[in-house]
This record gives C-alpha cells, sequence and structure tokens, in this order.
C-alpha cells in the first residue's frame, strides 16, 4: 500500500497588481472573493470527482468566519456527504503544509483525504519591499497499489515546532490587508527561521541519509527575496540547480499557501523521479521529501491574468464605498438549507417525461407539469446566451453584468458576471463566449456572507488548454 | 352576437379619466385616485350609490407610498362604502388586471355597475429609491440578483442584435417615434419631441438600453365605469365596447431565466392572449382591423417585440416595420398614439386603464390633435413581469354603428 498525492488544483485570482515598476506583481482578490471561495475554486477545478474522499482539511491564515469549519462549509459545494470528516487548520503560516502531511498520514488508514489550502494578504516580516497576494491549492492524497498511480509520493518529513514569536498580525483586518508587528529582525532570522528550518532540513535528510547532491530541486519558504536562497546555499545546494521560485513574483508572497503552491508548481515542471525537498517555515519549520511518479500539467502557470491599472484600483474602491450604502436585503438560512443541493452543490433535475432541466426549486416540471425527477449535475462551463451590464445596479463591480448562460450538457442559469470592472473589450463577456461559474459572495447580509455561483468568460487561453485535454 | 362569444359587446365603457401622467408633488394617492374617480363619474353621469362593485389595481404599495395595500384605500378616498373592493396587483399588468375583475362580476352578474380604477404614487420617493430599489433590495437573495427593470429586458434586446441584426438606432427610434406622439398630449409625463441622437447619448441603464429608451417612473391614475351592455344608454358617456380580451401568464418571474427553452426573441404570453383576444372579436388580419394599438413600450425594444408577437410583423421583421413608419400616427397601424409608456410614464398600476382611456377618446373622436380619424377600433396591450404576464384588450363601437 503506497501513499501519494492522485491530484491537485491550483485557483489563483485573475486580478494582479503590479509593483515595482512592472517588474514584478502581485494577485488581488475582487471584492466578491475571499479565502472561501478560493479554495472551493481549487477543489472545483480537479480533473476528478470527490467520491472516495472521507476526509476534508481546510487550511488558512485568515478565514472568513469566526465559528464555523470552513471543511464543513466547503462539503455542500462539492457534494461530499455527512459522513465526511472535517478539519481546519488555522492560525499558522504553516498550516498549508501541515494539512498536506496531516492528511497524507491519515490517508494510510486506505481512504482519501481532499487538503485545500487557501491564503493571502499575509505580508511576511521585513518584506515590505514585497508584495502579498492571495491563492488556494487543493491536493487529493490516499492509497493505492503501485507508485504510478500517484503524481508524488512522501519519501519523508520532519517536523518541528516552536513557539517562538517572531512576528505576528494585529487583530484589525480592513481591505483585505493584516498589519503586522514582529521582534526584532535578527532574532527572528536566526532563532526563528535558521535553527527552525535547519532542524527540520536535518531531520528529513539524517533519516535518508541523503546531502543536498541527491536532491534534484527544492522548495523553500522565505519570508523575504534572500533568506531562502541564502539558507539553502549555506546548507550546500547549488541555488542554479535546485531552486527557482515560479510563485512570489507574479503572484506574490501567498501566506500559508505558498509552499503547497511552489510545490506544485516544481510538480508543472518536474519530470518522472524528481526527488523534491519542501521546505516550510512557521511556528517552527517542516521538511518533506517527495518523489514524483507522474508529470500531469495543469497549466496554471501560464493561465492568463488581468492587469489592474490605477484607475482600475480607484474605481473598485469607489464601488465599494457605493456599494456598502446599499447593503440591505432578504436573506434566509432556512430556504437556503431547504435548497442547498441545488444553489450549493449544482444538483439540477430533469423530468422524467419530457427530458426538461430544471434549475429552479420548483415542486413540478414547468413544461409538462409532471412530477417526477432523476437528479441533474449542472456543468460548471457554458455559453453565453445573452448578456447586459447593469449601471444603475449598485454593485462592487459596476456596471454589474447579468448573463444568461446556457451550461453545457443542459439546463439554464442567469447569473451575475464576475471579474469585469478592468476587462478590455477582448476580455469583456459577450454573447456566444465561452464561460465558466465560480462561486463568489453575492451580500453581507446580517453580517454573514451569502455565496452563490456567478460566471465570468473563459480567457483565450484557458479555452485551448482546454481543447487540448480533449 | 353569436353565442359562443363570452365578451364581444356585452360589456361597455361609459366613463373614463385619468390624471395628467407626471411628478405630482402636490398630490397624494388619495388625491391621485379621487381627480381621476371624479372625471369618470362625471364623464358617465354616474353617482356614487350606483357603484356596486369596485377594483382598485396598485401594482407596487411598497415602492411608493403604502397605500393601495387593500380595497379600503379606494373606499376612504371615495368615500365609497358598503360595496365589495378589490385591491389586486399583477405587476406591470395589474391595470388590465383590474379591468378584467370588472368584467367579469358583470358578467356573472354580481354587480351592475363598476369602477375600475389603476393608481401608483412613485415620485414621493427619489426615482431610484422606488422600483430600482425594489428589485435591488427585495428581491430573492440569489435568483436574478443584479437585475433591474431594464436589465430583464435587455436580455431580450441583446439576443435580438444577435438574431436579427438590431442596432441601438432602431431602438432609439421607437422612443422617437412615441415622444413625438406625446409631444401633442397634454397628459404625457414626457411632451417634448427627441431625436435619435439623443436617446443614444443619454446615459445607459442596462446596455444596450439608455436611459431614453426606458419609460419614467411616474405618478398618475386612471378609472373606467364599466356596465353590462344593455345598461349602456343609461349613462351621459358615449359608449365604448369590449370586443375581445386574452389574457395569460406564460412563464413565471424566474422561470425564462433559468428554463433553456426560452429564446429571448418573444413574448408568448402576448401570443396566446392575442389569439384569444382576436378569437373573441372575430379579427382575422390585425392589420387592417385594428385602427390603433397602445402597447407596453416600458422599454424600446418591448414595443419591437410586440409587434411581432401581435401578429402586426414576422418574427426578426419588427425593425423595418418601424422604420416603414406603419406605426406612426399616419401609418397603417399607429402604435402608442399616446405617447405610450416611454413618454406618458408609467406609474404602473394604472397604466393598462390609461391604455384603454386613450382608446376610447380615439372611438370617441375626443383625441384632440392625435385623433386617428375614423378610428373604430382599439387594442391595448399590457405585459407584467419579464413579459411573463399579458393582456390584450380590443375595442369597439357599439355594434350596429
Amino acid at each position: 500500500m503506497v501513499v501519494g498525492i492522485k491530484s491537485y488544483s491550483v485557483n489563483l485570482p485573475r486580478r494582479i497588481l503590479r509593483v515595482h515598476q512592472g517588474s514584478s506583481s502581485t494577485s488581488m482578490l475582487g471584492p466578491d472573493e475571499d479565502l472561501f471561495t478560493l479554495g472551493v475554486g481549487a477543489a472545483l477545478k480537479m480533473d476528478r470527482g470527490f467520491e472516495t474522499v472521507q476526509r476534508v482539511f481546510f487550511a488558512t491564515n485568515g478565514s472568513p468566519f469566526v465559528d464555523r469549519s470552513l471543511a464543513t462549509q466547503l462539503c455542500p459545494y462539492l457534494n461530499l456527504g455527512c459522513e465526511v470528516e472535517c478539519y481546519d487548520l488555522q492560525g499558522s503560516r504553516r498550516s498549508g503544509m501541515q494539512a498536506l502531511l496531516a492528511g497524507m498520514r491519515m490517508s494510510q488508514s486506505g481512504e482519501d483525504s481532499l487538503v485545500i489550502i487557501s491564503d493571502g494578504g499575509t505580508r511576511a516580516s521585513r518584506c515590505e519591499d514585497d508584495g502579498f497576494g492571495y491563492g488556494a491549492v487543493a491536493f487529493l492524497v490516499g492509497v493505492g497499489e503501485s507508485e504510478d498511480q500517484f503524481l508524488a509520493t512522501l519519501v519523508s518529513r520532519s517536523i518541528v515546532q516552536s513557539a517562538l514569536l517572531d512576528e505576528w498580525q494585529v487583530e484589525s483586518r480592513h481591505e483585505g490587508f493584516v498589519e503586522h508587528h514582529h521582534g526584532d529582525h535578527r532574532f527572528a532570522r536566526t532563532l526563528g527561521y535558521e535553527d527552525s528550518v535547519s532542524l527540520a532540513l536535518k531531520g528529513v535528510m539524517s533519516d535518508l541519509g541523503w546531502e543536498a547532491k541527491d536532491v534534484d530541486r527544492c522548495v523553500v519558504y522565505s519570508p523575504d527575496k534572500k533568506t531562502g536562497g541564502a539558507f539553502l546555499k549555506r546548507h550546500g545546494f547549488d541555488l542554479k540547480r535546485h531552486h527557482s521560485d515560479f510563485i512570489s513574483s507574479r503572484w506574490g508572497l501567498t501566506g500559508a499557501a505558498h509552499t503547497s503552491l511552489m510545490m506544485v508548481a516544481e510538480l508543472e515542471n518536474a519530470q518522472v523521479g524528481t526527488r523534491l525537498l519542501v521546505l516550510n517555515y512557521g511556528e517552527g519549520a517542516d521538511a518533506s521529501l517527495w518523489k514524483v511518479q507522474r508529470v500531469k500539467r495543469q497549466g496554471f502557470l501560464e493561465e492568463p491574468s488581468i492587469s489592474l491599472t490605477n484607475d482600475h484600483f480607484s474605481k473598485l474602491s469607489q464601488n465599494l464605498l457605493k456599494a456598502k450604502e446599499s447593503a440591505s436585503g432578504f436573506t434566509s438560512e432556512i430556504m437556503e438549507h431547504r435548497n442547498r443541493n441545488l444553489w450549493q452543490g449544482r444538483i439540477g433535475k430533469q423530468c422524467l417525461n419530457c427530458e426538461a432541466i430544471l434549475t429552479l426549486p420548483l415542486p413540478g416540471c414547468p413544461r409538462c407539469g409532471d412530477s417526477k425527477w432523476k437528479e441533474f449535475p449542472l456543468a460548471l462551463t457554458g455559453e453565453c446566451f445573452s448578456i447586459t451590464w447593469e449601471h444603475y445596479y449598485p454593485s462592487q463591480e459596476s456596471p454589474q453584468g447579468m448573463a444568461v448562460i446556457r451550461l453545457d450538457g443542459g439546463g439554464q442559469l442567469t447569473l451575475q458576471v464576475a471579474d469585469s470592472i478592468e476587462s478590455s473589450d477582448s476580455q469583456r463577456m459577450d454573447v456566444g463566449d465561452r464561460v465558466e461559474l465560480v462561486l463568489r459572495r453575492i451580500h453581507n447580509l446580517g453580517g454573514r456572507p451569502g455565496y452563490f455561483w456567478k460566471c465570468r468568460k473563459i480567457l483565450d487561453h484557458q479555452i485551448s488548454q482546454q481543447g487540448d485535454s480533449k | 352576437m353569436g353565442t359562443s362569444k363570452w365578451l364581444k359587446d356585452r360589456v361597455a365603457i361609459v366613463g373614463m379619466g385619468w390624471t395628467p401622467f407626471g411628478e405630482h408633488f402636490q398630490w397624494d394617492y388619495t388625491d391621485l385616485l379621487k381627480l381621476a374617480a371624479a372625471d369618470a363619474m362625471a364623464d358617465a353621469g354616474i353617482g356614487r350609490e350606483e357603484i356596486s362593485a369596485a377594483w382598485l389595481g396598485t401594482a407596487f404599495p411598497d415602492a411608493g407610498v403604502y397605500r393601495g395595500r387593500s380595497g379600503m384605500d379606494l373606499a376612504e378616498s371615495l368615500a365609497l362604502f358598503d360595496v365589495p373592493i378589490t385591491r389586486l396587483s399583477n405587476y406591470c399588468a395589474t391595470g388590465a388586471e383590474a379591468i378584467r375583475g370588472g368584467i367579469n362580476s358583470l358578467l356573472s352578474g354580481e354587480s351592475n355597475a363598476v369602477l375600475v380604477a389603476g393608481v401608483e404614487k412613485l415620485r414621493d420617493r427619489a426615482p431610484q429609491e422606488s422600483i430600482v430599489k425594489m428589485m435591488v433590495e427585495t428581491g430573492h437573495p440569489y435568483y436574478q440578483k443584479g437585475f433591474t427593470a431594464a436589465g430583464t429586458f435587455a436580455t431580450y434586446a441583446r439576443r435580438h442584435m444577435k438574431e436579427f441584426s438590431l442596432t441601438r438606432e432602431d431602438l432609439a427610434m421607437v422612443s422617437v417615434k412615441n415622444h413625438l406622439h406625446g409631444s401633442m398630449n397634454p397628459k404625457a409625463h414626457h411632451r417634448k419631441e427627441i431625436t435619435v441622437e439623443q436617446v443614444l447619448s443619454s446615459p445607459m441603464v442596462a446596455d444596450p438600453l439608455s436611459v431614453m429608451d426606458s419609460c419614467p417612473t411616474t405618478d398618475g391614475a386612471a378609472v373606467l365605469i364599466l356596465v353590462r351592455a344593455e345598461d349602456a344608454h343609461r349613462y351621459k358617456g358615449t359608449p365604448i365596447f369590449f370586443k375581445g380580451m386574452g389574457m395569460s401568464v406564460s412563464t413565471g418571474w424566474d422561470l425564462p431565466f433559468f428554463d433553456d427553452r426560452c429564446n429571448f426573441l418573444s413574448f408568448r404570453a402576448t401570443q396566446v392572449a392575442a389569439q384569444r383576444a382576436y378569437q373573441e372579436a372575430d379579427i382575422q388580419d390585425p392589420i387592417r382591423e385594428i385602427d390603433l394599438a397602445e402597447v407596453h413600450d416600458c422599454f424600446s425594444i418591448v414595443e419591437l417585440l410586440t409587434y411581432e408577437d401581435l401578429g402586426f410583423c414576422a418574427q426578426g421583421e419588427a425593425r423595418n416595420f418601424l422604420k416603414s413608419g406603419a406605426t406612426t400616427r399616419d401609418g397603417e397601424i399607429p402604435v402608442n398614439v399616446s405617447g405610450g409608456l416611454l413618454s406618458c410614464g408609467h406609474p404602473v398600476g394604472a397604466t393598462g386603464v390609461r391604455m384603454v382611456c386613450e382608446i376610447v377618446e380615439h372611438l370617441r373622436g375626443q383625441a384632440g390633435p392625435r385623433q386617428i380619424s375614423g378610428a373604430k377600433t382599439g387594442l391595448t396591450h399590457n405585459i407584467g413581469g419579464p413579459g411573463a404576464i399579458a393582456s390584450v384588450l380590443i375595442l369597439g363601437m357599439e355594434a350596429n354603428l
């Protein structure tokens, strides 16, 4: 019996903001996104179903909920049953890799685990010149008969915990930005980073009797541009051979998701047999050694981004203020619970008599009146059948796009258009465009985020990718 | 009159009155109702004591001044007590629904003379605080969240553009025509002619519909006095007769947007209602047999769709039909000679009743400078919801005239 990573998927915000005169950029959440929607989006991009999943981990450092488990809240969106175990790992920059390693260990009992890591907006200390962004990764891990069933298997790992307070976030969180306080830099770098990561590295290498030359590639969490590379160099790694960072300069530092994002970026570019070392830091450190068994590129590194200009940024800010002024309306937890299969799980109905596909919670078929149904899962992709842009609807993305979507496989939904405010003409959704559904916050009534599906245009690159995979 | 006819020539309008439509900051809901009712009752020469039932159509009391939630609001406005008064709403087809209630009461023998009123008081609030706010804030938390009324119809316009090469200029021409007509109507909300360029350059509401493709939010009331045909000559007003009526609810509020059968090219409710009304009125060729029509042009696209749904032209031909001049005042079948909703405004509950008042004026030869000479048969078309509900009424002169 072998345990390993069966699949992974990545969800990165489409919007990026150029920094440092355009030499690098950071990813930005839209006004209707949060770390929950980002995480759900990562899971929904996975190239396989979740029938085998018995356990869900959700790791983040910035939950939009105070007294709710994100893993539990996520289940209806993936149609996971009530028997699934749910675990949240929060409150540490290291919680992402912790969740992955915990999922690997717990899956040894023979069941698959879904590990979702979604984070961002976290500025590491001493890196005021580095951007901080957002990103999410989902891993499906579990057991199999042979190694070739996996993308990567875990060779060894070592975990070091440390209660060292090298930096901490202040309580207030506004517009997605988190303020940080930190102690003395040298103290943090030596007793914090160096000591913990060295210990974890030593643990994993001595366990195998390996030296730096036995490793093909390295991923190392670095609180700034230099510390990680300098660490590797000190420990005998050749930066040119071992290390590159495909994530930070485009999407920024993504907090608890960062190490795992860098790890899957390596898996995208790896070859079968690659030995990959992953070093992670935060309240101690963890080191894990992975062997690449199979390469199945998801193409996320090539996904197109939309670069925000200062004008876009100020328009977004203005709309945020305007939309806040009219944040009242009707919602009902009871109604939402009653319709969760349709609204969250996208399970429509198909009339057994006339085969009409129903995407509204109606008691009978609106075409033939029959009341015998079968479940009809609604696709996440489709085509824009008609669209308008509402200039008088108070929206954070005004003018608010509203699109009629004919879903692939059948069924129709009319949804708000997401990620539209900064779109150029070619990126702006129009009749006939291919679209994808994305989960977004649609209201915040009573202080509780209300999530629903919106749609956005699939950009050209994504279309060709989908075509390639067929 | 054939024995199979349930309505034709059996119910007559003997009185009608409507307030000017517009921003009536000096008048309350009850004032509007009282003014229109007084005109209608004076027109009929009927006393309050003769009215045996009343219908009150106010579509959105909560988007207005919280009046019109019950028949009580009509009773106290007109001091009309001790009779049944039904308040109803059927979205923007509320006025037509009130008329239907009155007709059926007369035909059932429940009453002998009925008062049908439509009233809406929207301008005590800022325009965006009334109907726009209603859709934004009191709608479903998810379904159609993001739409205003304009947006729901804009999806039809966009689809028509795709299928039939409709342009924004074509849409604008509807508004230009109706404002030309409205400039001759002293009771219209907007009484100025406009140009295509003005429509195109007015602020966008919901692409491709601009402010001038959209009807204004308006205060107003309209009232009819109806009696059975055999009683019509007991009253002062020249009677005008119902020749046919069709009303249909053919989809739901959300359903068109969630049913892949909806092609966003037509309103089935209008087609069904028209078919029924034509059948009752023995209309075979609407263009030749109908002298003028008041149709529900809440947004310019709706008038174009309605040409097709009423059978005035084939599907996809509405733009050419409009361009041919067929629907202007001197055309083959003048449409919205009153100025329509685009020019008169849309006090929701009153609109369906106001349309009938307009036809009555023309059939009586009392429409002043906008009179369609020799008009003998008129049609009204009133829709509700996103085209889900439609009423078509055919009105005409006394059978032996």
